[in-house]
């Protein structure tokens, strides 16, 4: 974990204050962003603390409060039976420290816009971030928590994992996964999450259900829940996964909404004109080159491309 | 390889600490947790954890040292367990319909446990002025008029309360 300066730690607060006073004015978005271009450190102080703010959002409210609000009796003797401790009982043995060190161990990765990164963590899982995407990791006595904040990744578990090891847990705002030798890909969406297996079985449990139980699926399907239900269950699609191959494919999806999904991927504005939104794109786009893409898009459908400062500001428009 | 001698050098340090410290650490512990298997991992944690500080060559007073330690990991101890028992008394309060399967329950109360040990280290007012922001959501204006404090003031404890979660969430914070 980077070690944050006294100074951007000060400062984040105080950005963190502002935006939770009142909206930002565009100056003051501005500044916000020139702050963070200033200094790694502020970055790292940044991310800490949208780290912090969205493990707190995972929490259902009215327990949290009350728990966390709940009086003070630290000196209260409380006999409620032996609870799991960080150590479990036994010889102490020498040697252990890497243990205690993975049991206080956090990690946070992050993707830019546009970029992908595939990381290995220290049981061999192996996990492929897509573009903007947020993850993190931490480990206490009784798992190994993966939190997925925000964007795409792909988890493939390693076949042999330790026998120290925790298990694997990963969680979205919706959604708790429970991977055992399996192969997925999951996408944290607004207010629902949509996972992809290409080799299964991966237990899916929605968060809050009414009917609190997970389930297994097997290789080949794709579900998309929200945090109260399943919503969908249907065959594993290309779509899915072809960001995977760096390729954004579609089948019928109107303009708009293939145009926000280019989105993720490109830094400037992508606008699109109302008259044409609903045009239904299909086939495989490759995502390095967004050019390639409107060049694609203006060969085949009556769509015309109007490109300023280098693609930062571009907007469609029909023929 | 000097670096192979330090870590024996730091062996042979941890083993005659553990030596002459264990049996007197172990019954410090015991008086305050009156439960001796908690008694015996939190003794043997405190040891772990100037292990994996691999500082124990350099601990000038080691009662003092390990009882500051032990000390943080007892109070720590409590607090899980006050916790842990008022979020399980919560959720047996809760209506059948908000059932919240084995894996949340689990992840939402390590989450819990890690902003709780955060939160501990604010005055209490602080804590409730920053509860009352991030987890209701309610606005600073708002805060100022329920808490009866000023504008100004329920900012300050704001920021306050973010740098020092901030600070503790890259240190180990029972040192």
């Amino acid at each position: 974990m980077n070690k944050i300066s006294k100074k951007s730690m000060l400062e984040a607060a105080d950005w963190l204050v502002k935006q939770q006073e009142r909206t930002l004015t565009d100056t003051e978005q501005e500044q916000l962003e020139k702050w963070l271009q200033s200094d790694r450190n502020n970055q790292f102080a940044w991310q800490r603390a949208q780290r912090f703010i969205s493990q707190i959002d995972t929490l259902p409210k009215d327990i949290a409060y009350t728990v966390l609000n709940r009086p003070d009796d630290e000196n209260r003797r409380l006999h409620i039976g032996k609870l799991a401790l960080i150590l479990a009982s036994g010889p102490l043995v020498w040697g252990s420290y890497k243990t205690i060190e993975t049991q206080q161990w956090t990690a946070d990765y992050r993707t830019a816009k546009g970029q992908q990164k595939q990381i290995t963590l220290p049981d061999g899982t192996t996990v492929k971030l897509n573009t903007a995407t947020a993850f993190d990791i931490s480990f206490n006595g009784k798992s190994r928590l993966l939190s997925l904040r925000e964007g795409e990744i792909q988890v493939h578990t390693a076949t042999t994992s330790s026998q120290e090891l925790k298990p694997l847990i990963v969680q979205t705002q919706e959604a708790v996964l429970s991977p055992t030798e399996t192969n997925f890909t999951v996408r944290q969406y607004n207010e629902m999450t949509r996972v992809g297996i290409i080799k299964g079985p991966l237990k899916v449990t929605p968060k809050f259900a009414n009917n609190a139980q997970g389930a297994f699926f097997d290789t080949g399907h794709q579900i998309e829940l929200s945090s109260h239900a399943f919503l969908s269950d249907n065959a594993l699609k290309s779509e899915t996964t072809s960001w995977l191959d760096n390729m954004l494919a579609v089948h019928n999806m109107p303009l708009k909404q293939f145009i926000e999904e280019v989105s993720r991927y490109h830094r400037g504005r992508l606008r699109v004109s109302p008259d044409i939104a609903n045009i239904d794109v299909s086939g495989a786009f490759p995502l390095q080159d967004i050019n390639i893409i409107f060049n694609m898009l203006s060969h085949t459908y009556p769509i015309n491309i109007n490109s300023h400062l280098g693609n930062y500001w571009v907007t469609l428009e029909a023929t | 390889m000097p670096h192979n001698a330090n870590l024996s050098v730091h062996h042979d340090v941890m083993h005659s600490l553990y030596i002459n410290h264990h049996n007197w650490l172990y019954a410090w512990i015991r008086k305050r947790l009156d439960n001796q298997c908690d008694a015996a991992d939190l003794t043997q944690d405190t040891f772990l954890r100037i292990h994996a500080k691999q500082n124990a060559d350099t601990i000038n007073e080691p009662k003092a040292y390990l009882a500051t330690i032990a000390k943080g990991l007892v109070g720590h101890f409590y607090r899980r367990k006050s916790l842990e028992q008022a979020y399980l008394e919560l959720l047996a309060e809760q209506p059948e319909s908000f059932a919240i399967s084995a894996e949340s329950k689990s992840i939402i109360l390590q989450t819990l446990e890690e902003i709780d040990a955060l939160l501990s280290a604010l005055p209490s007012n602080v804590k409730q002025v920053f509860l009352m922001s991030i987890i209701e959501g309610k606005k600073y204006q708002q805060i100022a008029d329920e808490m009866n404090l000023s504008l100004a003031t329920v900012k300050r404890y704001m920021k306050q309360a973010y740098v020092k979660c901030f600070i503790l969430m890259e240190s180990n914070f029972f040192e």
